[in-house]
């Protein structure tokens, strides 16, 4: 359920997940695929697009792949919609995740070239 | 008025059916609940807590009762599963620190989000059945 988007850049990654909802219908398959992809030292920001729901299960999902990750700043969330964005405050996740509203914001987040 | 009764097998899977019921609500009652997006979150939550800690197994069927005028959206969860524990409704949202984030909690956000996107939330026991029901005051257009 993620797709590589952009293998050309050092030390980032773009994956994009592909399923249009990230629940307790899929939440597992998305730690797994999340965790296949993680690198050392290697930031990933992930476009959510195509995602127009997310439960507390997928919340739960995206928490492990932080933690997994290890360090907030090199997580970057993108393309959020609105409910997922009330989901993030909701739960004062906003404070901990960084999100920008597109992959181009992302990059210029991290200055990626 | 409009009222839904639905029985759902007690899996994932009546998570679609759930959204075409509510759906099919605000259709009937010429309510745009889609601009409610915590009625879906809520909705979905009560389910899947129900499926996953009340203890039915996925041939049992859970009652699902929807009514709604244009003010307000009543959704009723029957299910025969074990008690769940009165202060259930009670439980509070996950503490986030942004310091440690190996300790960030991976679960327990289901009950705290339903109390908090609903305009109010009601349990109770009866006849061996779980009673929950979940009430949105939706704004007048």
């Amino acid at each position: 359920m993620l797709k590589l988007v952009d293998s050309k850049l050092k030390r980032y990654k773009l994956l994009k997940v592909e399923s249009l909802v990230l629940d307790c219908t899929n939440f597992s398959e998305f730690k797994f695929d999340l965790a296949m992809e993680l690198r050392p030292d290697e930031t990933i920001i992930l476009n959510l697009e195509n995602v127009n729901f997310v439960d507390s299960s997928g919340l739960g999902a995206l928490i492990s792949g932080l933690k997994a990750i290890g360090n907030p700043d090199h997580l970057i969330l993108c393309g959020l919609n609105e409910q997922i964005v009330e989901l993030l405050e909701l739960t004062c996740l906003d404070k901990v995740f960084k999100t920008t509203k597109d992959y181009q914001a992302a990059l210029e987040e991290v200055g990626a070239r | 008025m409009v009222e839904l009764s639905c029985h759902l097998p007690a899996n994932f899977k009546s998570i679609n059916t759930l959204r075409e019921l509510l759906k099919y609500i605000g259709e009937e009652t010429d309510t745009k609940l889609e601009k409610y997006s915590g009625i879906e979150l809520a909705l979905i939550e009560i389910f899947t807590n129900i499926v996953k800690h009340s203890g039915v197994v996925a041939d049992d069927l859970i009652d699902v009762r929807l009514r709604s005028d244009s003010r307000e959206l009543e959704i009723k969860f029957i299910d025969t599963g074990e008690k769940f524990l009165p202060t259930i409704l009670e439980t509070v949202m996950p503490h986030m620190t942004t310091k440690k984030i190996e300790l960030l909690p991976e679960s327990g956000f289901g009950v705290p989000l339903v109390v908090s996107l609903s305009d109010s939330v009601r349990y109770e026991r009866k006849d061996e059945k779980n009673f929950t029901t979940l009430i949105f005051v939706l704004d007048e257009d």
